[in-house]
């Protein structure tokens, strides 16, 4: 199809692929065409007018944006019609607007006043009065100033095409024409920013940063977001050592340019006032404030009494996905070789451990699948609903299939398929969508492999007996009717979704938090991966797996080694190292005597837990964090870290992408990168360490003699997996013994107060870091619990109005939102702010991988007396 | 012929004549030193000194934190710090304006830079000082001096009526300014 065309651009001959529209042939052809509504992005609209350009034997003047290149076409961007015309239209556009440049966040950055340099003609034909709207508030994070709005339609086609959240539209006629929320209602929609920055002009601009900056006065560095695994390429633009924007460049990065709220919005909390800037150390009940020289000296100092009395096996360490990779790198050096203890953790504890386990188990690698995957799918099987709000970017890419290149999309969430007003969600898309009830996605999956086994056609291929006859094994404990009962979902649906999946010339499967986070997460793992096997829709180009990671460098955790269970590299660790709950539990039991806790903060992530307890028995608690947490306001030492604005480095994204990370911003105060501190604790660890040990170098220049250093030792570096290579290791694993425990059925819920709650991400948040950004805090401040309005009516709660939450003996007063994409008899609780909420929960671990389970749980509802 | 540049030479007519110039001044000529600081020079037409920022005649200040200045002066000398107005939402100004006059070379380049003719040059020459630092000029010093220079003012046009009218609305009908809103 993809054919090529040669056409005689303003004389110039060129080649360009078929279908190319007319104004990126001619930017090949390097002339720039004048624009506005044409965007790469978008679908051609052709209302602006101001793309005309000559075609020779054609009697009128084309919009290039809208006509193809095709053979043979002579085209003339500059002739003396096409210029007459251009003037033409850039006269009318600026008939209306106020020229108000210098003070419009946009000036200087503004493709009206770039193109009105080259097309406008001196002076304007109109006399009458500018056009003038009134002033609306139109939200808290987005400006809107229509005066000087020349109805391109990019914002309102984007929100609607790429985004597909339709919060935007033009509302009025004629020269009154104006973007708005529908019915000049309040904006109230994702907030992804991505409206400001496809604006051609400053009608839509970004209030968090208004008038703090001009363009040619910022400072801009690429870097890569820290709020989530998709890996966003962000440019931080600062001035002064202060970020005052974030944007992305047009087709740059894994996102292609475009942002989420959290990454567009999410600054604030680089720079944030209450930020650690000088390392503190206990005495009683008082924090002091002492140089970084005496607090490593005695951190050190209480680290090697413990070891040299308890041994080296009394020290453990847990370091957040959020660092880089040659941070987690060093951690675990620091540990192991340094002090030579096999206790070292990370946040991936939380649930993308599973996902990684399970697919390295089953296919050798876990780096199966890519965005480009996903976005050339024809069929998506998505184990997600909530990938909107964890992944947004990742969910960018699913619409993307779905909307523009028609790839049949298969939901099995908890969800309904009904969207909130003005949100985008994925349920919404999908040609089958299987609504399961909560808890019930092992019997999904188990539902699905067994469709796919009882179909003929679909379960034929060469799968070794083995394998089969397990597989076949596992999913013969329950019948359909028992599937049905328990998840909700019939045969009949389970057969389509499984034919429209194993039927797939590309198929690709996305998992989320709702697999890798919830009970028997690391089963389900293996399971879809023998789903993925039996529907032969891995091991193929094109193919596979994508397993989403909430941090942004949760793969990058496990690649440098910062859990017991592996070296860098994948190269299985020797030796019983605990687990983050293990080491809690050993803390508790006294076993553990010192932790080092590097941006974790587990009195919050694990409430159910008697952490407190586990904590106060340890004789030295070392926390590196950017804020007081609950946890570094008990801790013996703090030391204060700094944020990915301020430090080098390299993060991984959940596709096992290696993206460098660069420093915008210098340190608040005299905060140090995790690098430093731990060089720092390294080389005093070394330097006291008795005569004759071999000393580990924790010398390092910089982030890239770290890098070099991971390279030499990681056996075969970052190599990407090939096709054969997995189907390889599948044919080896076929070959094996598999043991999975049956899915557990959740019991029904009795009666009608009684809700299934599920805490998880909102997409405004991104864990506790999140919740300091002022432009995050603007769009959710509190815990609320939301609900199907059908459970509110029938309760008779109004929106805004408290109710009380009760498990045991644990009670909590949320206010309720309404939310159509909740089930009836659902709650969701987003989990950035109330902790008395995860206590309602009960907390489980998995038997393999020692993961937390601590999101979902029964509660009764009941309306709160007014008393 | 010879016999005239041969009696010039013999009688050192040059130096006479350079002698009655010398006479002349001496005598007769009106001195051209002036006594400053006692007496002044009326300065000529389009003075380039020191930078001063001006008012309109109801005195609100003119300029709007656009940030031209800054990035047309060529030796750095200016620095504007633009933000919201935090009296009024939407009104754009220069929270902080800084001239330093030891780096400025009076080029008036900032004059011309200036969308809304804020700026001026002033007869101002002036400036010797023993510290330095007062030659830092913040924008209160450089309106002040606007003041005593420029005592006729323009006349606010009639869009800016409209546009102050228009935030004055809308800070009585409650539109928040964006910076409060992140505080709140
Ligand atoms: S979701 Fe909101 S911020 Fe994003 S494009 Fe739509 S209207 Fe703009
Ligand atoms: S607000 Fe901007 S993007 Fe939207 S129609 Fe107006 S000019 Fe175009
Ligand atoms: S939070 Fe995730 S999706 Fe959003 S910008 Fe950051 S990396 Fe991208
Ligand atoms: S006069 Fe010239 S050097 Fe002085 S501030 Fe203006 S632009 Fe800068
Ligand atoms: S003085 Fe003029 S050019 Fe300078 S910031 Fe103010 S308005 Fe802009
Ligand atoms: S860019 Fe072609 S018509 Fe608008």
């Amino acid at each position: 199809m993809a054919g090529f065309v040669h056409l005689t651009i303003d004389g110039q001959g060129i080649e360009v692929e078929s279908g190319t529209p007319l104004i990126e042939a001619a930017k090949q052809a390097g002339a720039e065409i004048a624009h506005f509504c044409y965007h790469p992005k978008l679908k051609p609209d052709a209302n602006c007018r101001m793309c005309l350009v000559e075609i020779e034997k054609m009697p009128k003047l084309q919009t290039s944006c809208s006509t193809p290149a095709a053979e043979g076409m002579v085209v003339h961007t500059a002739s003396n019609r096409v210029k007459q015309a251009q003037e033409g239209v850039m006269s009318f556009l600026l008939g209306n607007h106020p020229l108000d440049c210098p003070e419009c966040d946009q000036g200087g950055e503004c493709q009206l006043q770039d193109f009105a340099h080259q097309h406008s003609p001196t002076l304007s034909p109109f006399s009458e009065e500018k056009r003038v709207f009134d002033k609306e508030y139109f939200g808290p994070l987005i400006e809107k100033e229509m005066n000087r709005c020349v109805s391109c339609l990019r914002c309102v086609r984007y929100c609607d095409e790429v985004l597909d959240v339709n919060a935007l539209g033009s509302i009025d006629r004629g020269t009154m024409t104006q973007i708005g929320g529908f019915a000049h209602h309040e904006l109230d929609c994702e907030f992804c920013g991505g409206c400001i920055q496809i604006c051609p002009v400053g009608a839509l601009t970004s209030r968090l940063s208004m008038y703090d900056y001009r363009p040619w006065q910022v400072k801009k560095t690429e870097t890569i977001c820290n709020y989530c695994g998709d890996g966003c390429e962000l440019t931080l633009e600062s001035i002064n050592n202060t970020v005052v924007r974030t944007s992305s460049k047009l087709g740059t990065g894994r996102n292609t340019g475009d942002l989420c709220v959290r990454g567009f919005f999410g600054y604030g909390a680089i720079g944030h006032k209450d930020r650690l800037t000088r390392p503190m150390i206990r005495r009683g009940n008082h924090r002091l404030q002492i140089t970084w020289k005496g607090a490593v000296e005695s951190a050190v100092a209480a680290l090697k009494k413990i070891v040299e009395t308890h041994g080296p096996g009394s020290v453990g360490g847990v370091i957040s996905a959020h660092c880089t990779n040659e941070e987690i790198y060093l951690f675990q050096k620091l540990l192991r070789q340094g002090i030579g203890t096999p206790h070292v953790d990370s946040s991936t504890r939380y649930g993308y451990v599973n996902a990684i386990t399970g697919l390295h188990k089953v296919f050798g690698t876990t780096r199966l699948a890519r965005y480009e995957d996903v976005v050339g799918a024809d069929v998506l099987l998505v184990f997600a609903g909530e990938m909107t709000e964890t992944n947004p970017i990742a969910a960018l890419k699913v619409k993307e299939a779905v909307r523009k290149h028609n790839a049949t999309l298969i939901a099995v969430d908890a969800y309904t398929k009904q969207s909130d007003p003005f949100r985008s969600h994925l349920p919404r898309l999908a040609k089958y969508h299987l609504q399961i009830l909560q808890g019930a996605e092992s019997l999904a999956i188990v539902g699905l492999t067994k469709a796919l086994l009882e179909n003929p056609v679909l379960s034929e291929g060469d799968f070794s007996p083995l394998f089969l006859e397990q597989v076949t094994k596992s999913v013969a404990l329950f019948s359909f009717e028992e599937i049905h009962a328990a998840t909700g979902i019939s045969q009949e649906a389970f057969s389509q979704a499984a034919a429209a999946y194993a039927g797939a010339t590309r198929g690709v499967l996305i998992f989320g938090r709702a697999i890798t986070g919830s009970e028997e997460g690391y089963i389900n793992v293996v399971r879809l991966a023998h789903l993925a096997i039996l529907a032969k829709q891995v091991g193929r180009p094109g193919t596979g797996i994508l397993a989403l990671a909430s941090e942004n460098n949760a793969y990058g955790a496990i690649a440098m080694g910062g859990l017991p269970e592996y070296l860098p590299g994948f190269s299985p660790a020797n030796g019983a190292g605990y687990t983050l709950p293990g080491m809690l539990d050993a803390c508790e039991r006294g076993e553990i005597k010192a932790l080092y806790l590097v941006g974790e903060n587990p009195l919050r992530s694990l409430p159910q837990k008697n952490v407190q307890a586990a904590l106060s028995k340890l004789d030295l608690l070392i926390c590196q964090d950017l804020f007081l947490s609950e946890t570094a306001a008990i801790a013996h030492v703090v030391f204060p870290a700094v944020s990915f604005a301020e430090k080098e480095g390299r993060f991984t994204n959940q596709e096992g992408e290696v993206q460098r990370v660069r420093k915008a911003v210098e340190p608040v105060g005299n905060a140090k990168t995790d690098l430093e501190i731990f060089s720092m604790m390294g080389a005093a660890i070394a330097s006291s360490s008795a005569a004759g040990v071999p000393a580990v170098s924790f010398d390092y220049a910089n982030s890239e003699a770290v890098w070099r250093e991971i390279m030499a030792t990681v056996p075969d570096g970052f190599h990407t997996d090939s096709a054969e290579a997995v189907s390889q290791h599948v044919a080896v694993y076929a070959q094996q013994a598999i043991e999975l425990a049956p899915p557990v059925v959740i019991s029904k819920r009795r009666n009608p107060d009684e809700f299934d709650l599920q805490v998880g991400q909102a997409l405004f948040h991104s864990g506790r870091m999140s919740t300091y950004a002022s432009g995050l805090t603007t769009l959710l401040s509190s815990a609320i619990v939301l609900m199907h309005p059908s459970d509110s009516d029938r309760m008779g709660v109004e929106e805004g109005e408290q109710v009380t939450l009760r498990a045991g003996s644990g009670t909590v007063c949320l206010p309720v939102k309404t939310s159509l994409k909740v089930q009836p008899g659902t709650l969701f609780v987003p989990e950035h702010f109330s902790l008395d909420v995860k206590r309602l929960l009960p907390l489980a671990f998995d038997p393999t991988t020692g993961v937390p389970y601590s999101t979902r749980g029964r509660v009764t509802v009941s309306k709160q007396k007014i008393s | 012929m010879n016999l005239v540049k041969w009696s010039k030479w013999v009688f050192f007519s040059e130096i006479v004549k350079g002698l009655g110039v010398t006479v002349k001044h001496l005598f007769f000529a009106k001195p051209v030193t002036e006594q400053y600081p006692h007496q002044k020079r009326t300065l000529p037409e389009g003075y380039r000194g020191v930078i001063v920022h001006l008012r309109y005649d109801d005195l609100t200040e003119k300029c709007v934190g656009c940030s031209l200045c800054e990035a047309a002066c060529p030796s750095h000398c200016i620095t504007v710090v633009s933000g919201e107005d935090p009296h009024m939402p939407q009104r754009r100004i220069a929270k902080e304006y800084i001239l330093d006059v030891t780096k400025c070379v009076f080029c008036g380049f900032c004059v011309q830079a200036c969308p809304v003719d804020a700026l001026a040059s002033s007869p101002e020459y002036e400036m010797a000082t023993g510290n330095k630092r007062s030659l830092i000029m913040d924008k209160e010093a450089m309106l002040a001096l606007g003041d005593r220079y420029f005592p006729v003012r323009q006349k606010r046009p009639k869009y800016l009526d409209e546009r102050l009218a228009l935030f004055k609305k809308m800070q009585r009908i409650g539109f928040p300014t964006a910076k409060q809103e992140q505080q709140a």
